[in-house]
């Protein structure tokens, strides 16, 4: 027994020294360094290759540039052709400051449009200023400016690469007209590419020598020369300790790309200075981890031309490790001629031949979204399984439309399986729908039964579709070495990972991730403390645009928190915030009812910052004649209208409820349907009762207030007949006529499944940024009205956050400061700028400032349109106990909805104990102030 | 003087007797009195105020209870929701529990492990759960439930099981009887594994006749203080039923329908700011429960005898 316990002992111990040397070891195992960037920041400069091959089209007059662009005339050029064949059009031009989007034009052929969609320009951009550092040691992401260089660069389809003109032998005319932004042009130039073979490159340079000695240089891919678009910017990798910089606890914008390079057209562009003429060798140390079972494709390209064929469709394979090689083939690395000195390289997403496949298959998905479609006019989109619809009969030509459908299905999958191996991911979903239509063509009688599978797999095929597209890849540095030196090792081995993640892990119990420190201390001694409900993109955007502003112009500190949800348990501690910013409504005046939150009247410059806002802005912040917040969104409703099936269905953008319930009996006999908006009471109270359902909208239009005042307290107003008429309307749109209270506007609209939906303007943004296959069938306008009198009333009610003191500041003058800065038009254009700059159109801020709303980045008529809308908000003020009507505004709701009862008087005895809560709260807060 | 040094002597004389077991004691009672006592003591006084949690309480008396009892209508429907999860699932599921565990028990080691496991696995799961639940039960079409409902032709629209009055409490009770079984599942297990063994033998040569008489007479009895715990902790689980019904039905769900007194305090306390009522609420509770346990506790030593 005792020998038996000493062994365990022993046993025991060995184990623990084993652990204790393998710690101990991978602690001390190799990893990435970590340094201070050199404060060197490289003006770009552009590249004109006015000497280049082809067809000049010069385009100066008496050697000054010409301008082109929105507003400006079009320009025409009359040109011979010598080959015929397929042609690139390259400019030499220089982007005009404008809204920060792609130059747009509208090209011409002989008179004839050459694309469907925009054809487009980029402007240059490139990082302003250092990488800079907070106090607790984190990187700050330099600012995305634009260059404005001249340069040439090739005419592009929109997300879809260089566009190609076929053009014949002879005479032709070009005309280009600007649609959107504009530019000084020099030239443009007509070409076709010609790109030698590795053979034939290697036999012009057979002359030069191999750069033989240790010749090792390295770029960093988070410090770009320039880039095509301002999503383009460093990004953190704490996955491996080979990423340089690295550390183990602070954050390291270390890498750059990712998911936010994959569309085709995007280019990054680095310098590399080398040593001497010879040959080199090329590599890079890059990750593709997104697109799963499916390789990147970059085309590579040396002081702007492409060296040789095998670089211009470089495939990055899919894996989760970072991977570091040379280019090469399985014969070794190709070798490069460079000359001494700078050299550019550019690495530019294309698609190959790929494009076409993408093309054909939108097609496809097209041609199967319209099947449905025609599907569900005879089916209904809830069809009774046990009904034979005799679709074959009903659809004549059904099976041959599945058939063609099949087919082209069929050879995507032999595509894709001959490029990736049989069952391959990427087919897979493609391979799905094969099976399922393939059944529906043997047995067509079960087509109704599975049409939401049918739905389902469309959906999906949609989003890879999407998905396929993409050609992400992440970079952490490219190297240049002599033919002698060794690629740099990917990653650590097992030892060093481990070290990594220790490190790391004990490294979390010191650093504070969610909190965005002072770059520097703040010279009047005052650090502010600040809250945001928001993610970490906003809170550096917000930091970059203290640091460069703020803080220098008045000497005050700022620290950024990124907290959520937990404002007023926090406040009510005495442990909260000076400022709150993106406060919801709720958390702001619930606060403020108790005195939490500082009043802003009195506040030098209020009375200028309020008139930059819609009138109607500031009344949720309004209670007992203080305002207590400033607003910074405005969100409202507006009307989303599938164009192509109003004209295919010859329907009349409705402009009062009267005509959306006419359209109602047509869109339902074709089984299409109306999406208004309705989100569970409960869940987002806070936010307010205006975006939460459409009763305050319709009382406003019949321009009800939601309260009044009786006996000097507020109660509600929705015990008035014309309240009970508003309620009845809206009840019914549910009751009779049917309409979904849950469902994804989303998926719906684009499918088509509803061709009508109401919803805030915040949908814009995912349509316009995730549904490329109805993009220009679809618009956003004006949400419908009720007629009084000879007027059309289209008020529209609205939700929104804002920006809160907390009475609890000691610094309140400062804290003023900062708030009239942050709500300022400048710096709120600013902020909507960046944000979108590094968020694309989904990460949207639209401000609630009308000035800074005005110079955003919607489209003008789109601006115009919301504009419109905006004169018509009618915001509803938030009262003690006002969550009250929220609550039992839901529970008349459904009790009418779903046990069907009597409208009036459920509204009329919910609104009782809507107003008994309201009076005993207000006397409540009342009897307090009294004391 | 005298008095003084005395006692100055006697509690000398005291520590030196037990100034270790106190010593001992010291980290545990420091955290008793600070999380446990000073909040129930605080939550006591809080509810004879009116407190928003921002300006200073003001002493109201008794007005809070009277508010409840007499001027709450909600309050009699949280009660009576309580009440019906404390009466359906404390005892369906400890019979349940207590019957499966005692089937559970007679399988070898391994599988019993892994039995084990399974059934006390909501328990640890938890929160995560609900999602699950909230998706069986959705609302829209796209539900489970709804979708399965659907497809067979059972119904044409899709059922609101948490949004209408209807079906929030049984779609809840179901849901907190599957949370519920965990604790005193464990407990059971742990009880069966304790029953001495020679006591059945001696049993059978008492004349018991079949295995329910020997869980009659024998097992019940040997593992008393196993099932007094259990019950304790079931209802104690009952009573504070809440979440469940906040996560799943919201709150407050349509028409109160899902209320219970814990989802009604969280009404006043988090979201009226209401914290002497919501704190009066709360000694209720506490009462309720205290009587309810003493209840429970005599019953079960009623059991085998």
């Amino acid at each position: 027994m005792e020998k038996k316990q000493k062994k365990t002992w022993i046993l025991c111990g060995c184990i623990m020294a084993a652990l204790i040397v393998l710690t101990i070891l991978s602690l001390l195992s190799p990893h990435g360094k970590d340094f201070q960037r050199e404060k060197i920041s490289v003006i770009p400069e552009g590249r004109l290759q006015e000497e280049g091959s082809g067809i000049l089209l010069q385009a100066e007059e008496a050697g000054e540039p010409v301008l082109l662009g929105k507003g400006a005339d079009a320009a025409e050029w009359k040109f011979n052709v010598e080959n015929s064949g397929n042609y690139y059009l390259g400019a030499g031009y220089m982007a005009l400051e404008g809204n920060g989007r792609e130059l747009e034009f509208d090209i011409l052929l002989d008179g004839g449009s050459v694309a469907d969609s925009a054809v487009t320009l980029t402007r240059i951009w490139t990082d302003s200023g250092d990488f800079r550092y907070t106090l607790s040691g984190d990187e700050i992401r330099p600012i995305q400016t634009e260059a404005f260089v001249w340069t040439e660069e090739p005419f592009r389809l929109a997300k879809k690469g260089r566009m190609e003109l076929y053009l014949t032998k002879g005479e032709h005319t070009l005309t280009v007209k600007g649609t959107s932004q504009a530019g000084l042009f020099r030239y443009l130039r007509l070409y076709q590419n010609e790109i030698p073979t590795y053979q034939e490159y290697q036999a012009s340079h057979s002359g030069a020598k191999e750069t033989g000695k240790k010749i090792y240089m390295q770029v960093e891919g988070e410090s770009p020369l320039m880039k095509s678009s301002s999503q383009l910017y460093a990004i953190s990798d704490r996955s491996s300790s080979y990423s340089v910089p690295y550390h183990s606890t602070a954050l390291r914008y270390n890498t750059i790309g990712g998911g936010n390079w994959s569309d085709s057209g995007q280019w990054i562009e680095w310098q590399v200075e080398v040593p001497e003429d010879g040959l080199y060798r090329l590599g890079l140390r890059y990750r593709q981890d997104e697109n799963k079972g499916q390789s990147s494709l970059r085309q590579l390209e040396i002081d702007g031309q492409v060296p040789f064929r095998e670089m211009s469709g470089l495939t990055f394979g899919y894996d989760v490790d970072w991977q570091s090689e040379f280019l090469g083939d399985q014969d070794g690395a190709y070798l490069f001629y460079l000359t001494a000195g700078y050299h550019s390289l550019r690495l530019e997403v294309v698609l190959g031949e790929m494009e076409q496949v993408i093309g054909q298959m939108q097609n496809t998905l097209q041609k199967v979204n319209a099947l449905y479609r025609e599907i569900i006019m005879i089916t209904g989109t809830d069809p009774d399984v046990y009904r034979d619809y005799s679709l074959e009969t009903a659809i004549p030509d059904l099976e041959d439309k599945l058939n063609s459908v099949l087919g082209e299905l069929k050879g995507y999958v032999d595509y894709l399986e001959g490029l990736y191996g049989k069952g391959c991911y990427s087919s897979r979903i493609l391979t799905q729908m094969v099976t399922q239509i393939k059944s529906f063509c043997e047995k067509p009688y079960t087509i109704a039964r599975r049409l939401s599978v049918f739905k389902t797999n469309i959906e999906a095929l949609a989003e890879w579709l999407l998905e396929f597209e993409q050609q992400p890849l992440q970079i952490d540095y490219l190297y240049v070495a002599g033919a002698e030196a060794d690629a740099p090792a990917a990653d650590g081995n097992f030892l060093s990972r481990i070290g990594h993640e220790i490190r790391s892990f004990a490294g979390s119990f010191s650093h504070s991730y969610n909190e965005v420190s002072s770059e520097t201390e703040a010279s009047s001694g005052v650090t502010l403390k600040v809250w945001m409900g928001k993610g970490r993109d906003q809170a550096n955007v917000m930091k970059r645009l203290i640091d460069s502003y703020f803080t220098p112009e008045t000497g005050i500190g700022v620290n950024i928190s990124l907290v959520e949800g937990a404002l007023v348990k926090a406040t009510l501690a005495g442990q909260g915030p000076d400022v709150n910013i993106f406060t919801t409504r709720g958390e702001a005046m619930n606060l403020a009812f108790r005195g939490a939150v500082a009043g802003l009247d009195s506040m030098e410059g209020f009375d200028g910052l309020k008139e930059q806002y819609a009138d109607s802005a500031f009344v949720p912040y309004e209670y007992k004649g203080k305002t207590y917040g400033v607003p910074e969104t405005q969100e409202f409703y507006v009307m989303y209208i599938r164009t192509d099936i109003f004209e295919e269905l010859n329907l009349r953008i409705p402009d009062t409820w009267q005509e959306l319930m006419a359209l109602l009996p047509i869109l339902q006999a074709n089984s299409l349907s109306i999406g208004l908006p309705y989100a569970d009471g409960y869940v987002t109270m806070n936010n307010g009762i205006g975006t939460i359902n459409l009763l305050p909208t319709l009382l406003a239009q019949q321009g009800i207030d939601i309260y009044r005042e009786e006996g000097g307290r507020t109660v509600t107003n929705l015990m008035i007949p014309a309240a009970y008429e508003a309620f009845n309307q809206w009840v019914s749109f549910y009751v009779q006529y049917d309409f979904n209270l849950y469902k994804d506007d989303f998926n719906r609209f684009r499918t088509g499944e509803m061709p009508v939906v109401i919803s805030t303007y915040g949908l814009y943004n995912n349509l316009n940024e995730a549904a490329p296959e109805i993009a220009g069938q679809w618009v956003m306008t004006a949400i419908p009205g009720t007629p009084q009198g000879e007027n059309l009333n289209r008020a529209t009610s609205a939700g929104g956050t804002c920006s809160i003191v907390l009475n609890d500041c000691r610094n309140r003058r400062e804290a003023w400061e900062f708030l009239k800065w942050w709500n300022s038009a400048e710096i709120q254009e600013l902020y909507s700028r960046e944000i979108e700059a590094e968020l694309s159109t989904l990460g949207r801020h639209t401000p609630a400032n009308l000035e800074a709303f005005r110079k955003s980045l919607w489209r003008d008529e789109e601006k115009e349109m919301l504009l419109e809308q905006w004169e018509n908000v009618v915001e509803v003020p938030e009262i003690p106990g006002g969550y009250y009507v929220t609550r039992n505004v839901d529970n008349a709701f459904r009790q009418v909805y779903y046990n069907g009862e009597n409208a009036r008087d459920t509204l009329n005895y919910w609104m009782n104990a809507v107003n008994e809560e309201l009076i005993r709260k207000q006397d409540q807060l009342n009897a307090k102030e009294g004391d | 003087m005298e008095i003084n040094k005395k006692s100055k002597s006697r509690l000398l004389t005291y520590f030196r007797a037990h100034g270790t077991s106190w010593l001992m004691m010291l980290p545990y009672l420091l955290f008793f009195i600070t999380f446990t006592i000073l909040p129930v003591a605080a939550s006591v006084i809080l509810s004879f105020t009116d407190y928003d949690m921002v300006q200073k309480p003001i002493f109201v008396g008794l007005e809070n209870y009277f508010q409840i009892f007499l001027n709450d209508e909600y309050f009699i429907v949280a009660l009576k929701n309580t009440l019906i999860f404390a009466i359906i699932i404390g005892p369906a599921s400890y019979v349940i529990c207590f019957l499966i565990a005692w089937m559970i028990n007679e399988l070898k080691p391994l599988p019993r492990a892994l039995v084990t496991a399974l059934f006390y696995i909501p328990t640890i799961v938890g929160a995560a759960g609900w999602s699950v639940w909230r998706l069986i039960f959705s609302s829209d079409q796209y539900g489970l439930i709804n979708g399965f409902l659907m497809k067979w032709g059972l119904v044409n629209e899709p059922i609101g099981w948490l949004a209408d009055e209807a079906y929030i409490m049984p779609v809840l009770i179901i849901v907190q009887l599957w949370m519920s079984m965990g604790i005193s599942f464990l407990t059971f297990i742990a009880g069966f594994q304790n029953v001495d063994k020679t006591l059945y033998e001696a049993g059978m040569m008492d004349g018991v006749k079949n295995r329910f008489q020997e869980l009659w007479y024998i097992t019940i009895p040997a593992m008393a203080n196993q099932m007094i715990f259990a019950i304790v902790m079931q209802i104690v689980n009952c009573f504070a039923v809440g979440e469940v019904s906040s996560v799943l039905a919201g709150l407050p769900s349509t028409g109160y329908a899902g209320e219970t007194i814990v989802t009604h305090i969280m009404d006043y306390g988090n979201l009226r700011y209401e914290f002497g009522y919501a704190c009066a609420m709360g000694v209720v509770l506490v009462v309720m429960m205290q009587y309810s346990k003493k209840f429970a506790t005599w019953l079960i030593g009623k059991m085998g005898h």
